[in-house]
């Protein structure tokens, strides 16, 4: 007997949790949103970096509240200190994670989720065919409960545990996550509106620190390196060693780390009765390790194929299915670029890096208003490591 | 090569993973990493369950702060 019963559960609060629930409820399917945390959105674990007004505004309004800065320009520092910049106008904004998480969990509710926080999965139900809903702990009371779904949504982040119970992936290694470590750091001098990419061993090794302005005189400074090239060092010492060499008269604010996956996609990321969203579904630009429109742009084919699903009545593996097609034939085939060229690139020595630094400058086209273009990375990269061209051809194939 | 296995396989029958509460924040890098679910995020804390650990390392390494330490990195 189970205690309660929904079309369904999604795990998770984050964008791509509270993005699947608010097209699911509005679709008229009865919703659970579970998080585990007290507060939606806290502590921020993110360096709050987003892209452009329309790529976020596919999904929703970015109201004024929600920006802490708008990005004009993004600046590349090589591992020998020479720095290349492009302008770009509105090419992204700095948000307030906290508001921008709330917020979108607050759209879940409007569209008629029931949002319950401080309520932890312990477990996924599931018979001989598919998954049938979760076990829950409601951390304040201790009360333990079950909600059957029609279908289950794994949205819980970088420690996601979901997907692994439901077969879809493993534990990751550890140069599957980025270390990362950041401070807001005020009285900090930087470009109005610039962010900065900054690369080489000594910084952050296997990964980079970066300078994103969160208005006058602050800044999210910090940085994200690969464990398994730390060097037993860990990314708060990097940040340390990078403060003093970045900013060293800033006060340090409040600190975020964590970690952040930048694994290659999965092969698959539904099986009968559940589907895996987000950061916990690999949806991460491997390459940068930002999440968040990834997030949004993975709920959206999330919910399209449940709802459909849920329509048709048939929540098997193989229908759910649609939407790992949907995913692989649209960001999941860039993220795959993105992984192949990642691979490549930051595990270069720095004098290489630096030489393709240097080539990336004089290759016009590869910042676009969204960002890099992948294609244009790996052709820079594939000049100088002819090994990565057969590999991607191959990889190409294998899909 | 053997001997070091052995000395691993002997201290994973009491293996302690020790969390320093002060540097923790709860980020989760571990446990996306631990292949046995010896940690995991409970609401606003990382829980232990040192029964599950068989000290592999990997939390520790990943790590952000260096709240882990494991036996086997001394």
């Amino acid at each position: 007997m189970l205690d309660e019963n929904y079309d369904v559960v999604v795990i998770g609060a984050g964008p791509a949790g509270s993005r699947t629930a608010a097209l699911t409820a509005r679709a008229g399917l009865s919703t659970l949103l579970l998080e585990k945390r007290k507060k939606i959105g806290f502590p921020v674990r993110c360096a709050e970096g987003i892209g452009p007004r329309k790529d976020v505004e596919r999904f929703f309004e970015l109201s004024d509240d929600l920006i802490s800065s708008t990005i004009n320009g993004l600046a590349v520092i090589s591992p020998g200190g020479r720095r290349f910049e492009t302008l770009r106008r509105g090419a992204g904004f700095i948000v307030d994670r906290e508001l921008f998480d709330r917020r979108l969990a607050d759209l879940a509710a409007e569209a008629g989720a029931v949002v319950r926080t401080s309520h932890q999965v312990t477990g996924l139900l599931r018979n001989d065919h598919r998954f049938k809903g979760v076990e829950v702990t409601d951390l304040g009371s201790g009360r333990r409960y079950t909600a059957g779904a029609l279908v289950t949504a794994g949205a819980d982040g970088v420690e996601s545990i979901s997907p692994r119970w439901a077969g879809l992936k493993g534990a990751y290694r550890p140069s599957e996550i980025m270390s990362c470590a950041q401070y807001l750091a005020e009285g900090i001098d930087s470009g109005p509106g610039t962010i900065e990419f900054h690369l080489g061993r000594r910084i952050a090794p296997g990964g980079y620190g970066w300078v994103f302005p969160k208005g006058p005189g602050a800044a999210n400074v910090g940085v994200g390196v690969n464990p398994a090239m730390a060097g037993g060092l860990r990314a708060v010492d990097y940040l340390e060693r990078f403060m003093e060499s970045r900013c060293p008269g800033a006060t340090r604010g409040r600190m975020v780390v964590g970690g952040t996956v930048v694994a290659r996609g999965l092969p698959s990321l539904t099986t009968g009765g559940f589907v895996t969203v987000g950061e916990a579904a690999n949806q991460n630009n491997p390459f940068s390790g930002g999440g968040i429109i990834n997030a949004l742009e993975g709920a959206d084919l999330a919910a399209e194929a449940i709802i459909k699903a849920i329509g048709d009545g048939d929540v098997s593996a193989r229908s759910l299915g649609r939407y790992t097609k949907a995913w692989k034939r649209s960001t999941g085939r860039t993220n795959e670029l993105f992984w192949q060229a990642a691979r490549s690139f930051y595990t270069m020595e720095d004098g290489e890096m630096e030489r393709i630094i240097a080539r990336m400058k004089d290759t016009p086209g590869l910042v676009t208003s969204t960002g890099v273009d992948p294609l244009k990375m790996l052709r820079i990269l594939a000049s100088t490591r002819p090994g990565l061209l057969f590999r991607l051809v191959s990889a190409t194939l294998k899909r | 090569m053997f001997l070091k296995r052995s000395a691993l396989h002997m201290r994973s029958t009491h293996p302690e993973i020790e969390i320093d509460r002060g540097r923790c924040i709860v980020c989760g890098a571990c446990c996306a990493v631990c292949p046995s679910e010896a940690l995991i995020i409970e609401g606003m804390t990382l829980r232990v369950y040192p029964e599950r650990c068989r000290p592999c390392g990997q939390a520790a390494l990943v790590c952000p702060t260096g709240a882990l330490t494991c036996p086997d990195e001394e």
